[in-house]
């Protein structure tokens, strides 16, 4: 029994090493919202991971959506990655009552996992405007009694700017006057313009109250943030609201409308509705100047300020730390998605992961370790920008920040062999060049090298022909004028001078004939290579015999007589005259 | 006339060596700057103008540049850059350095295998190999020449001893120039092998490994925006194509 309780605690044990340890969770701001309010709903999804996927949010018809944005974070706590990515949505309900947002679902490694549901109580305008509200303050409840004065309805639409460059954010405002209590049921119905030629960034209800000519009016407004995407004249279509109550009516008097909306007030429940319409505006879109656009402007326009901080600057080698990047300021937030780092390559940088914390605040975390020892740098981060008050390309940056960093170096065989770089702890500096010349590239490959090689063939292909054609005709005419000097020394009675003479008509004779120098060898190597060369064995045979006769006269203490020597001499001539 | 236009030729000439000596010393000025004020971007936009517009080959340029990439965190350009240097300098000893750092991070980060010369081999540069090749052979040339004429003995052994020297570094001439060849390129992003240059059709070779930043690969040919590659690892050779930009020629 106690081995199977092991074996199943064990097991347990295991599976649970291996469950995706994931939190999913939806909430609300708060539980109940007046009709012209809006609330924020928020799903979270958290865990041991940096990569979840986007979840599947239920049907949200009953809800305006004004805006949605995403924030992520993420941790590395001994080499493990955790995570967290929240999805928030702005909602402003359509009508008054009690609704249910259904469940978020999210299907993450071959599981399904779901939220709660959400239920939103929405009050009416009577809940609004009477005594229900507690917030309301009662003078200006009472400044809008509608019989203490006269009643009064209209809408309006404007923008911040008229004329603006591509990218440029511009506010586009709807704002819905009354100083009288409007039905709940059905509520106002906003029907938005065309945005066509503009990038909708999501829209900002809020509630406020103005004096008019001493009348005092509840606006509701909605504030559309968009971006143009294309230059020219675009034109922003009306605005439409439509409310319940109103005679339809082809006068646009106020006066007109009041009357007709409180007769039908009075009438037995038959409710018409009334289209309230605003303007159309144009925009003029001006495109965003060449001259000074700097290579890393990625289309961010307005007036940004950037700040970065890291949690700790005294670290250890491999010791995670995170770096904060701060971006501030007015413009298309959106356009800004990530940061260049410029960390050098022995701090090791992981993804870097953006929040949206509102419309004029962003910000980027990234988890950075340091790889080697020493003090590290984190250079200034920037971003460009172009503003449009300046007319012109501007630049943000943060500042460098300063790591020391200590511990052992991040080598594989480090702590075996100590440290392959000695007591570096980073790259070589930049070398100090005062004139680069240009090195020549691979000689091997450059085919005008191979030329000065021609010469030196050239030349030996003369020293191969000379010695073919040239050297053996020069050859035999050296041996010939030897021949004929030992003939000279012959007639002076010079016999040591004769067979010197032609011994050496000989050896000229043979080197012609061999190709080889002969000088020095011995008689039978010179018959030899003569042989060779295939010259009859006669000729060799004689040409020993006359060696022989040389060296016999040459080293005896024989006086040879004239014929002898003659017939030598004429023997000498008939073998130079066979080896030519 | 002549008089006067040589003059006049060789002065704008000069000026001209002058004017382009400074607009280099100019160049570098401004990259050390950049380097020293952390803008990195700009040293690198700056080194890499001097190498494919100015068409300079100097292993101190790509050293510098290898450096600015290396403080701009992108490790594989760094070595490729590094390895241009080395193939120029090889026995730099600050080349060395720095390219045997670099290769041990991208070992430890990436688990990098790049194959490697023989140890000799990394002392001598391509050139230089081929500068002594070409010596021995003119003397060899010459020996044979002088042989042949004068028929001297001691020339025929100049001829011998030159013949011999020379088939022993021509082998090591091919070694060299084969191993540089088989590397000419190297990857700069991890990549995989693809049997045909298409994004579309993602046709990935199965058995083709993944290639890591800073292997060296052999390049063959480009068509389109894709390379084909050969590569050889752990006794096999792969071939087939890559996107360009993951290929830095060496």
């Amino acid at each position: 029994m106690k081995k199977i309780l092991t074996l199943l605690l064990i097991v347990l044990s295991v599976l649970t090493a291996f469950a995706d340890d994931i939190s999913f969770k939806a909430s609300v701001d708060r539980g109940s919202v007046a009709i012209n309010e809006s609330f924020v709903y928020t799903v979270t999804i958290s865990g041991d991971a940096g990569d979840f996927p986007e979840p599947q949010i239920s049907d949200l018809a009953a809800f305006n959506i004004f805006s949605r944005g995403k924030s992520q974070s993420l941790n590395v706590i001994n080499g493990k990655v955790s995570g967290s990515v929240s999805y928030k949505y702005t909602l402003g309900p359509k009508s008054a009552g009690r609704f249910t947002i259904a469940p978020a679902v999210i299907r993450y490694n071959n599981r399904t996992y779901t939220t709660q549901s959400i239920d939103i109580d929405v009050l009416s305008a009577q809940n609004i405007y009477g005594g229900n509200n507690a917030s309301q303050p009662q003078q200006v409840r009472n400044q809008i009694n509608p019989q203490a004065q006269k009643a009064n309805i209209f809408v309006r639409a404007s923008t911040n700017k008229k004329t603006v460059y591509e990218n440029e954010k511009l506010v586009y405002k709807f704002s819905f006057y009354t100083n009288i209590p409007l039905p709940s049921n059905p509520s106002p119905q906003y029907i938005p313009p065309d945005f066509s030629g503009f990038w909708n960034d999501g829209s900002e209800p809020t509630n406020r109250y103005e004096n008019i000519n001493g009348i005092s009016y509840h606006v509701s407004e909605i504030n559309t943030t968009l971006y143009p995407i294309s230059i020219g004249t675009k034109t922003i279509s009306a605005a439409q609201i439509k409310v319940a109550g109103l005679k339809s009516s082809a006068s646009n008097n106020i006066d007109d409308l009041m009357q007709a909306f409180f007769a039908m007030a009075q009438s037995q429940g038959q409710t018409q509705i009334r289209v309230l319409e605003t303007n159309p505006i144009k925009i003029t879109v001006l495109p965003l100047p060449k001259a000074g656009r700097p290579n890393d402007f990625y289309g961010a326009v307005g007036k940004f300020k950037i700040s970065a901080k890291v949690d700790r600057t005294d670290i250890s080698t491999n010791e995670p730390i995170t770096l904060t990047i701060t971006l501030s300021g007015e413009g298309n937030m959106k356009s800004v998605t990530r940061f260049d780092i410029p960390v050098s390559s022995d701090i090791k940088k992981y993804d870097m992961v953006m929040s949206d914390e509102d419309d004029n605040k962003k910000t980027f975390t990234t988890i950075i370790t340091a790889l080697m020892p020493g003090e590290k740098i984190i250079p200034s981060i920037k971003l460009s920008y172009f503003n449009p008050n300046t007319k012109r390309y501007e630049t943000a940056n943060t500042q460098p920040i300063k790591l020391n960093v200590s511990g052992e170096a991040i080598f594989p065989n480090q702590s075996q062999n100590g440290s392959e770089f000695g007591n570096k702890t980073d790259i070589g500096y930049n070398k100090d060049i005062k004139n680069f010349n240009n090195w020549r590239r691979d000689y091997i490959k450059d085919k005008n090298f191979y030329l000065i090689f021609i010469l030196f063939v050239l030349l030996l292909i003369g020293g191969v022909m000379f010695n073919i054609f040239g050297k053996s005709k020069a050859s035999i005419d050296k041996a010939q004028k030897q021949i004929m000097k030992a003939e000279e020394e012959f007639k002076n009675g010079n016999l040591g001078g004769l067979f010197d003479m032609a011994y050496k008509a000989l050896i000229e004779a043979i080197d012609s004939k061999t190709g080889v120098a002969s000088e020095g060898l011995q008689e039978k190597q010179l018959i030899e290579n003569l042989k060779k060369q295939n010259v009859p064995e006669e000729t060799t045979k004689k040409l020993y015999e006359v060696f022989e006769r040389i060296n016999f006269y040459k080293f005896a203490a024989v006086r040879a007589d004239e014929k002898t020597l003659q017939e030598m001499l004429t023997n000498i001539k008939e073998i130079i005259g066979k080896l030519n | 006339m002549s008089k006067i236009l040589l003059p006049l030729a060789a002065l704008i000439a000069f000026g001209n060596i002058c004017f382009a000596a400074e607009m280099n010393a100019a160049q570098i000025r401004n990259a050390q700057n950049s380097f020293n004020n952390g803008d990195y971007l700009k040293t690198i936009e700056i080194y890499e103008t001097i190498v494919n517009v100015e068409k300079i080959h100097n292993p101190h340029i790509y050293y510098n540049l290898a450096n600015a990439y290396f403080r701009n965190g992108d490790s594989p350009r760094a070595l490729l850059n590094f390895e241009r240097a080395y193939r120029l300098d090889p026995r730099d000893k600050d080349i060395r350095h720095n390219k045997k750092y670099i290769l041990t991070l991208l070992e430890r980060q990436d688990g990098l295998k790049q194959t490697q010369e023989s140890f000799f081999m990394q002392w001598v540069s391509l050139n230089e190999i081929t500068v002594f090749e070409s010596v021995i052979f003119v003397i060899l040339l010459l020996s044979a020449f002088v042989f042949i004429v004068k028929r001297k003995y001691f020339f025929k052994k100049a001829m011998t001893v030159s013949t011999l020297i020379f088939i022993i570094f021509l082998f090591v001439l091919i070694y060299k120039a084969y191993w540089q060849f088989e590397n000419n390129a190297m990857i700069l992003n991890a990549a995989t092998i693809e049997n045909s240059p298409s994004a579309v059709s993602q046709d990935s070779n199965e058995e083709s490994p993944a290639l890591h930043a800073g292997t060296f690969v052999h390049f063959i040919s480009n068509r389109d925006n894709w390379s084909r590659i050969k590569v050889k690892i752990d006794g096999k050779t792969f071939q087939g194509w890559l996107p360009s930009e993951r290929l830095g020629k060496i």
